[in-house]
């Protein structure tokens, strides 16, 4: 039976990576400094995400993409600023193995299925960033979760469920960098009414919230992206955690 | 010199990645010239089927893959739809031809028997292999990484390896020098990078 994941998320701005609270982004180190120090053995996949604020330059994107990809042999989900067929194709050329789309799946949500006629819908993740409302309603949000779409969150996850996507790849902007574990609720309720994997994402400030989501939901993967989980051993500390939480995970072929 | 066919789908570089971590010599390519040239071929895959074998048309690839594969019987290696494509028929999204490499074989979509396991089948997954050369040295319940929802259906004798997802289904297979994987060796840590490996010095 599949494995679930654990997944780190590595958020580009520009020429640096990024940490990221309530979708507020702050530059944390420069690429060329640490790309070369990533070690990829203690995770299961990689997301690489474009979160420049304003242009998000795809052909410099990808190469960074090209960097980072050279020596990492685990899957690697890229998207932020994918807006074509030809977009996808560009980023699968440049190490990427399946692609993430947001604001363009909105705007154009005819995007989801011709991509998926190409390539299938397993390369088509759909990530959707979402907002409790006054009310308690989980709303849509779209450009860098600025924009409000008035979109429920669950008829989305259907919409594009039924146009092709593969996957959902699921962040509360509410509980981002915050470090008060997922929005529990709402990832149990996607998984529950969607046929296709859900990665959870947003809120991970502590090993014990990994083990928490995976438990208490039947989500597919579980994704953290503060990137003082790259520093010292954080990420074999994770896979350790959840191996010893007893939890389903790919076995490290390394030695603890 | 290993040739990944590049017919405008797949994760190309990934695969060029993995294979020169393993001091390979590979490039990418569709030119006649390198194909004929070359000492094994990979067919990589990330793509729907019906595309997957128009592009092929495309570019003209089918009688030179036909020639070098069958008549001359140099190893080919087909990585997810890569290897799909190897089929008789298959059947995402429509009816639609293969290669026609493997007899009485189709792609089909993976209904798994639990109504709960989710579709694409996403992640890594133990698989259970028979003795075959690609797997040397590589433990039986070996993981490697899958992203699919259709799978390869054919003759048992075929079937190098398995895996279960409420139900048995074909996660690798060998007709003569007709390799194929439904997981991605390139982007299966250690075990994937040794699969590759075997293939290349085999």
């Amino acid at each position: 039976m599949v494995k679930k994941r654990l997944i780190l998320t590595l958020l580009i701005n520009q020429e640096s990576f990024v940490n990221s609270r309530n979708f507020k982004i702050q530059n944390i180190i420069n690429l060329e400094t640490i790309v070369e120090h990533l070690n990829f053995e203690a995770i299961d996949e990689l997301v690489i995400l474009n979160v420049a604020r304003n242009e998000k330059k795809l052909d410099r994107f990808c190469e960074h993409i090209k960097e980072i990809s050279k020596n990492c042999f685990i899957p690697i989900a890229a998207g932020g600023g994918v807006k074509s067929v030809d977009d996808f194709n560009k980023l699968l050329r440049s190490g990427a193995d399946k692609i993430i789309i947001n604001t363009s799946a909105i705007e154009n949500p005819s995007l989801i299925s011709d991509a998926k006629n190409f390539f299938g819908s397993q390369c088509v993740i759909v990530s959707i960033d979402v907002k409790k409302n006054g009310s308690g309603i989980q709303e849509v949000f779209s450009h860098n979760g600025v924009v409000n779409t008035n979109k429920n969150v669950f008829e989305w996850i259907k919409t594009v469920e039924q146009l092709g996507a593969g996957e959902i790849f699921l962040t509360s902007i509410d509980m981002d960098g915050i470090g008060k574990g997922y929005d529990i609720d709402l990832i149990r309720k996607a998984v529950e009414i969607t046929s296709i994997p859900v990665i959870a994402s947003g809120g991970v400030g502590e090993l014990s919230h990994l083990s928490k989501g995976l438990k208490e939901t039947d989500v597919s993967a579980v994704s953290l992206a503060n990137l003082f989980h790259f520093i010292g051993h954080s990420l074999v500390k994770a896979k350790k955690h959840l191996i010893q939480a007893g939890l389903d995970v790919p076995e490290p072929l390394w030695n603890f | 010199m290993i040739v990944i066919i590049d017919y405008g789908l797949g994760n190309v570089l990934s695969v060029l990645n993995a294979l020169t971590a393993i001091g390979c010599q590979a490039i990418i390519s569709n030119k006649k010239e390198d194909i004929l040239n070359a000492s094994k071929l990979i067919l990589p895959g990330v793509g729907a089927f019906a595309q997957g074998m128009k592009n092929l048309r495309e570019r003209n690839l089918i009688p030179i893959l036909n020639n070098e594969v069958l008549v001359k019987k140099k190893p080919i290696l087909g990585i997810c739809l890569g290897m799909q494509l190897f089929v008789e028929k298959g059947f995402e999204e429509g009816t639609y031809n293969g290669l026609g490499w493997i007899k009485n074989s189709t792609v089909e979509k993976i209904i798994p028997s639990d109504s709960n396991l989710k579709i694409p089948h996403v992640g890594w997954e133990n698989t259970t292999h028979k003795e075959n050369i690609l797997f040397e040295e590589l433990p039986s319940d070996s993981e490697f990484y899958f992203v699919h929802s259709y799978y390869l259906k054919c003759c048992e004798e075929f079937i190098t390896s398995t895996f279960n997802y409420a139900g048995d289904f074909t996660s690798s297979i060998q007709v003569e020098n007709i390799y194929g994987t439904q997981f991605h060796p390139e982007k299966s840590q250690k075990n994937g990078l040794k699969l590759l490996k075997n293939f290349v010095n085999m």
